[in-house]
């Protein structure tokens, strides 16, 4: 049986309103990100609604390391934090086979 | 006669739905939809009522359509000036959220369109044929229109965005495309789905209006925040343009049904297109407004009490 080992590696997590969707997966593409979005109620996410009107709202996840969700985080609240709802929160996560996230 | 179709309309099972589900809200049931049912069950609406509409049409020399689409177009234009006009001067909103509230007002709730295609249908009989090329011609002018009000002539991106968003969007893609299916496959094509599109459609119609009204109460419970005037707006605004929307029809030549569904796509409010399109185009504007608005307060009116008043004007003035 071969041994594998577990590695630190970073989860980013982007909750928005679901009009977002499309450039975010595009902007996501573009930067070479593995991710997965989800949508549905606010509720369904948990207690964090990310706007007080939106029926519906999307869940992202992206891993990488920290440098490279670091700057993606960076480029999107400097885009988008002004005007549209939309929390992003990171926390380090174990996984096995790492470079299968790297950057594609 | 006025009574009868007020109750005829409130007792039809789709109002009676929303109904239920605006009761569950408010009782707090623990009645749920899960979360891809919504989705699935709007995607079935639209694409069956495009395939409706795309054979219906097929029989319709083009030379007909003329006339209805401008009528639209003007219908669309005229209420988005009003909408603005009546959310400065009334609402006393600034320039960003009247542009906002324009665009959803002056644009089309396509389950308005097709609680009032039933509405017709029963008390009318057939209705035109063309009423759902106009449903799709009336989706897109009003919110490029309400993003010029908000933003001035200097908005030529965001008008881009607007028509991109609106033309990728998925009511665009499912009634547009299944109007072409429809219009290319005919009558018969239409046959090898009919179990699907057409038997099933009010059942699924039911039950999409039933988790409506759990959103919609939703929404209305964001009314004491927003106050009076905008229910005022939201209920006021409709009336005029319902009564518009069928004086457009009947010049237009429709039938008393067809000015009747044309009165309600009018005097309806967008809640699936508009506050997508907005949000990408003015980003800045209030959008629980606009949202609560028009769902929360506008469809539960045209649903109830508006398409009846519209088909009474309807019948006065065909």
């Amino acid at each position: 049986m071969t041994k594998h080992s577990w590695h630190d590696i970073e989860l980013l997590t982007i909750l928005a309103e679901r009009p977002l969707k499309e450039r975010l997966a595009l902007a996501l593409e573009k930067a070479g990100l593995s991710f997965s979005i989800s949508e549905g109620p606010a509720e369904s996410f948990g207690s964090l609604a990310v706007s007080d009107w939106a029926d519906e709202q999307i869940r992202i996840e992206i891993l990488g390391d920290f440098e490279t969700v670091n700057t993606f985080a960076t480029a999107i609240a400097d885009q988008y934090f002004a005007h549209h709802h939309i929390v992003l929160y990171c926390r380090t996560v174990r996984v096995l086979r790492p470079e299968k996230f790297a950057r594609g | 006669m006025e009574t009868q179709l007020l109750i005829t309309n409130l007792s039809s099972p789709i109002v009676l739905a929303f109904a239920l589900g605006v009761l569950a809200r408010v009782i707090r049931s623990d009645l749920d939809f899960p979360p891809a049912l919504h989705a699935s069950l709007s995607i079935f609406l639209l694409l069956a009522i495009g395939l409706k509409g795309g054979v219906a049409l097929a029989a319709v020399p083009i030379a007909q359509l003329l006339l209805p689409v401008l009528m639209i177009l003007l219908g669309a234009v005229l209420t988005t000036a009003s909408a603005y006009l009546v959310a400065r001067h009334f609402l006393k909103v600034s320039v960003l959220d009247s542009g906002a509230l324009a665009a959803h007002y002056g644009s089309v709730s396509a389950v308005t369109f097709i609680a009032a295609q039933q509405f017709a249908a029963r008390e009318f009989g057939q209705v035109d044929a063309v009423l759902t090329a106009l449903l799709v011609v009336l989706e897109a002018p009003a919110l490029v229109l309400g993003v010029v009000l908000a933003l001035g002539a200097s908005s030529r991106r965001q008008i881009i965005e607007v028509v991109s968003e609106t033309a990728r969007g998925r009511t665009m893609v499912l009634l547009g495309g299944g109007m072409a299916i429809g219009f290319v496959s005919g009558a018969d094509g239409m046959r090898t789905v009919s179990p699907m599109f057409l038997d099933l459609f009010q059942g699924v119609l039911m039950l999409f209006l039933l988790e409506l009204g759990m959103l919609a109460a939703k929404h209305m419970s964001d009314l004491k925040r927003l106050g009076m005037r905008l229910v005022a707006y939201a209920v006021i605004l409709p009336v005029l343009h319902g009564a518009l929307g069928v004086a457009l029809g009947v010049w237009a030549g429709l039938s008393p049904g067809g000015a009747t569904v044309m009165g309600a796509m009018i005097a309806s409010a967008s809640y699936i297109a508009a506050p997508a399109a907005v949000r990408m185009a003015l980003p800045q504007a209030n959008a629980g407004l606009c949202i609560t608005a028009s769902l929360g307060i506008t469809f539960p009116f045209n649903l109830a009490l508006g398409i009846p008043l519209y088909a009474k004007l309807a019948a006065w003035w065909s």
